[in-house]
């Protein structure tokens, strides 16, 4: 068993956590340990059965009492737990507003990156986290419901396929850590990538929300930023909303409040250098 | 910003919409300031015609709505 601290939340890993026990210490630097500590959440990896064990093994992850994905082989492990613990969240945690996007932080001001899969969110949060910016969170913008600042999480980027050989040049810092990639998952080959080290984590404070960028990455695409109306970008933050529809009228509130405040911008690109200028100028 | 036992309802910055949420529901409405200017046009609401609505500050325009009975179409 293992206890990993994210900053915000505290997970309880239980079964065998071996095989990915090495890249969770370096994903989560003095952030884990194996003595018993109170934990938000629960998290329990299974065996499916004997005879899978013997023939083709399988474990299932037991979280909070249910079993929301379909089991996997155990060296798809390391993907699944980091899945596990955004389940967590944003299936439990109604305390705070939830946003699905990722975010960047510099000069005390957030940029909120909602967008789909393959819009490059995870890319761009990673590659800026790495070159200056601080990385919140790269799975969903936690915001207090009073005060509408947005709060960091401990936790790595999560990569996907062409990405991970895009963003592994920048992985240089001592405070850097590539995972290992896993490949042929449901989503493709996935590796995580750690921007910070725990102490610089622990030095972030809340930031104000200056800017939301809804991105789309092309190859085939020039460069193209545009504001867009402030009513379409309410309406598509409320879209990326988890816990939008259960935590009511505060969280219409604070979001009319950062929709007012901050630039909201619809951004087609190809070229990381291109958008990096941009954003530099939505944060001084 | 405008707030009744019902409904909370605010112009957005842009004056892009009014958006109101719905304290009975939970549901929220995004009207687009052009749709209720097309409603005034249409005659919709007798008392006021799209012109002298424009020129109303924000809450002047959402308490114009209310006396008319607007915002009851979103309940």
């Amino acid at each position: 068993m293992i206890s990993l601290n994210s900053g915000q939340y505290t997970y309880r890993i239980r079964g065998d956590i071996e095989s990915v026990e090495e890249q969770l210490t370096r994903l989560y630097p003095d952030s884990l340990n194996h003595e018993f500590a109170v934990a938000d959440f629960d998290i329990e990896i299974q065996q499916t059965s004997l005879l899978r064990t013997l023939l083709r093994p399988q474990v299932t992850l037991n979280i909070e009492g249910h079993k929301p994905f379909n089991p996997i082989h155990p060296s798809k492990l390391l993907p699944s737990i980091e899945w596990a613990m955004n389940w967590c969240v944003s299936a439990y945690d109604h305390t705070k507003l939830l946003i699905h996007c990722s975010v960047a932080v510099n000069n005390g001001k957030a940029i909120l990156f909602p967008g789909k899969s393959g819009s490059g969110k995870s890319t761009l949060s990673a590659y800026l986290g790495l070159n200056g910016w601080h990385l919140y969170s790269d799975e969903m913008a936690i915001i207090n419901l009073d005060t509408g600042y947005v709060e960091a999480v401990f936790r790595p980027a999560s990569l996907k396929n062409e990405s991970i050989e895009i963003i592994k040049p920048f992985v240089q810092a001592s405070e850097h850590y590539m995972s290992c990639t896993t490949k042929g998952t449901h989503k493709g080959d996935i590796a995580h990538v750690r921007t910070m080290s725990k102490d610089v984590y622990d030095t972030l404070e809340p930031c104000k929300i200056a800017a939301v960028l809804f991105l789309n990455f092309d190859k085939k695409q020039r460069f193209n930023a545009y504001e867009i109306d402030k009513s379409i970008g309410l309406a598509k933050v409320i879209s990326n909303g988890f816990n939008y529809s259960v935590t009511g009228e505060a969280a219409f509130s604070i979001l009319v409040s950062i929709v007012n405040q901050a630039t909201i911008l619809e951004v087609s690109y190809s070229e990381m250098a291109d958008i990096k200028e941009l954003i530099a100028e939505l944060v001084l | 910003m405008q707030t009744t036992d019902t409904f909370l309802i605010h112009r957005l910055a842009d004056k892009s919409a009014f958006v109101v949420f719905n304290r009975l529901n939970w549901c929220t409405y995004i009207i687009s300031f052009n749709q209720v200017i097309e409603n005034l046009n249409e005659g919709i609401i007798k008392s006021i015609s799209s012109k002298d609505f424009i020129v109303l500050t924000a809450k002047e325009q959402i308490d114009t709505l209310f006396k008319a009975d607007y915002w009851d179409t979103f309940k």
